[in-house]
């Protein structure tokens, strides 16, 4: 084989490897954003559909909505609406600058799910990624102090988009990390829901010409019993457990 | 030119294979679609369910953003907590409440029957002041109110009663029994006894609140008084000491008097309680017009709100609208 044969097949293998190289190239970085995305979609709907189950079997009982002494009902809408009003919320979380810019909430799959959109830009480096938070609003707690409803953002999954630039996926998988881990609930802290529940009933005394009668606080303590997200609405059961 | 054309057709072709590839296993994923139309399957079922169940569907038709619902049997539970430990001790000053009866007597005469003179009396509570403890209530719902029966027990106490008896003769009999007057003061006491008041529970909403206004109607009840024996024997004396010639000795009968006023106190005071005891009451559960999302404050205005009661439930709802102004709050 002369000289000219092998360099021409050298050619042709380089031109052959070109579409090769450019179909793994692109295999590989559709596979580590879309593998993290089919994984977290799944993830959220295996969750919704665990959650929906419960309520099917729940309202095939007629319990759907099962509550002793008071129901609290949000609507998705309010909740967007609170969660955006407070964008942008930013902060450091591991490594990464984080800026949370929009919030959608859907509460109609079973769960109170919370989409948070925003970017991560890399400490170090000016390298950011475009962000997506799938989290769950969850009723933690009664303020003791203020009587509020207090909800908080537990996380299901985080997916970065535009995240292909060279030197950020590594810490994008970090940031998953930890924003699951605190880094969300840093941030975010918790998000009141309109309600108040006081723990006392005051009334006032009475001093009139015939009547008197002493002021009183007769206490109520009312405790969230039961959280359940469906037909577009945060459902609340409250029940007043009676003091001795 | 013609090597640079064909390799940015090699790598397009590349990235196509790459992309048709990636689409068309990303189409196949059968766990996707298996968890995808078992989500289908029970949404539609949770669909259903919503539909059967009144409470849910109730809530999924109305447009407010905050519903609020109260079982009646937790309003219930309060109202009776309410009276019990705030109307265990009311004090009720029945100084000064009085009572008055009056008549006419007449009397056979040797120009025939005849008006020989009128008495009057009165029975005032000089000072007297009781206690009254209230039972458990009896509520009924209606339209944003509740009717309420409350049970009120007085307890028994002692105080001072004046009595005025006063004998107006009529000018016939003017010459042998002049008018008089008759003022005690006596011991009296006001008996254990147990009355029912009627009223409503008025529940109002505002931008941020739900209100109980207790409302008196029927506002009145006869008070059982009694005087002591030692008391009544006062009376008698005091009448008795009429009776005698020149008086009216030979006309005014102190036993039909004393029968007449035993009569009168045994009917009772009539007590009057105000119309509006207490003011609104506030109820535990209320919407607020601020809260925190994080480190901010965001403002919210309430408008709207509907409160309606039926004979198990007591449902509130509020249109919320969220404003953009916010402040950055403590933490």
């Amino acid at each position: 084989m002369g000289t000219i044969t092998r360099r021409r097949v050298a050619r042709w293998v380089l031109l052959a490897s070109v579409p090769v190289l450019a179909f793994l190239a692109f295999r590989w970085n559709a596979r580590t954003t879309r593998d993290a995305a089919e994984s977290l979609e799944d993830t959220v709907l295996a969750l919704r559909n665990v959650a929906l189950q419960t309520l099917v079997d729940a309202a095939d009982r007629g319990a759907l909505v099962s509550f002793t002494h008071a129901l609290v009902v949000v609507d998705q809408s309010l909740v967007q609406d609170l969660l955006r009003a407070a964008m942008p919320i930013a902060g450091p979380v591991g490594g990464f600058e984080v800026r949370l810019e929009s919030a959608e909430a859907s509460f109609d799959g079973g769960l109170a799910l919370v989409r948070l959109t925003g970017k991560a830009t890399l400490i170090e480096s000016s390298l950011s990624a475009d962000l997506e938070v799938y989290g769950g609003l969850e009723v933690v707690s009664m303020d003791p102090q203020s009587g509020r409803l207090r909800c908080e953002v537990r996380v299901f999954g985080v997916e970065a988009h535009r995240s292909n630039l060279i030197g950020i996926d590594e810490p994008l998988r970090g940031l998953t990390e930890a924003l699951s881990h605190g880094g969300l609930a840093a941030l975010l802290r918790f998000v009141e829901i309109p309600v108040r529940i006081d723990d006392h009933l005051t009334l006032p005394a009475v001093d009139s010409k015939r009547l008197r009668i002493p002021a009183a606080q007769v206490p109520v303590r009312g405790e969230v019993t039961e959280v359940k997200a469906f037909a577009g609405k945060l459902w609340l059961a409250l029940a007043e457990q009676a003091r001795p | 030119m013609k090597r640079v054309l064909a390799l940015v057709l090699l790598v397009a072709a590349g990235v196509a294979a790459g992309y048709v590839e990636s689409v068309t296993r990303a189409d196949t994923a059968p766990r996707r679609r298996e968890l995808q139309r078992l989500h289908d399957e029970l949404k539609g079922r949770l669909a259903a369910g919503v539909g059967r169940d009144p409470i849910a569907a109730r809530a999924q038709a109305d447009t407010g953003e905050i519903i609020i619902a109260v079982r009646a049997q937790l309003i219930e539970d309060l109202t009776a907590r309410v009276a019990r430990q705030y109307l265990r001790q009311v004090t009720l000053d029945l100084t000064a409440f009085e009572v008055h009866a009056r008549g006419t007597l007449r009397k056979d005469t040797f120009i025939g029957r005849r008006k020989v003179g009128e008495w009057a009396v009165a029975v005032e509570i000089q000072k007297l002041v009781g206690q009254l403890r209230a039972g458990a209530p009896r509520l009924g719902f209606a339209s944003n109110v509740l009717d309420v029966e409350l049970p009120l027990e007085l307890e028994p106490a002692s105080g001072q009663i004046g009595l005025h008896f006063s004998w107006d003769s009529a000018a016939l009999v003017n010459l042998v029994c002049k008018d008089f007057a008759v003022e005690l003061a006596v011991d009296g006491q006001v008996l254990r006894q147990r009355h029912v008041l009627r009223g409503q529970i008025e529940l109002a909403a505002d931008d941020e609140e739900l209100t109980a206004t207790p409302v008196v109607h029927e506002r009145s009840f006869p008070m059982k008084v009694e005087l002591t024996p030692s008391s009544w024997a006062r009376v008698e004396a005091a009448l008795v000491s009429q009776d005698s010639l020149g008086r009216c000795g030979t006309i005014l009968d102190p036993e039909k008097v004393m029968q007449s006023l035993r009569e009168l106190v045994a009917q009772g005071i009539e007590v009057k309680l105000p119309r509006s005891i207490l003011g609104p009451v506030r109820l535990p559960a209320r919407l607020e017009q601020a809260v925190k999302v994080g480190d901010s404050v965001v403002q919210l205005t309430l408008a709207g709100e509907r409160l309606h009661s039926s004979k198990t439930m007591l449902w509130s709802s509020t249109q919320v609208a969220v404003a953009a102004a916010r402040s950055r709050a403590t933490r």
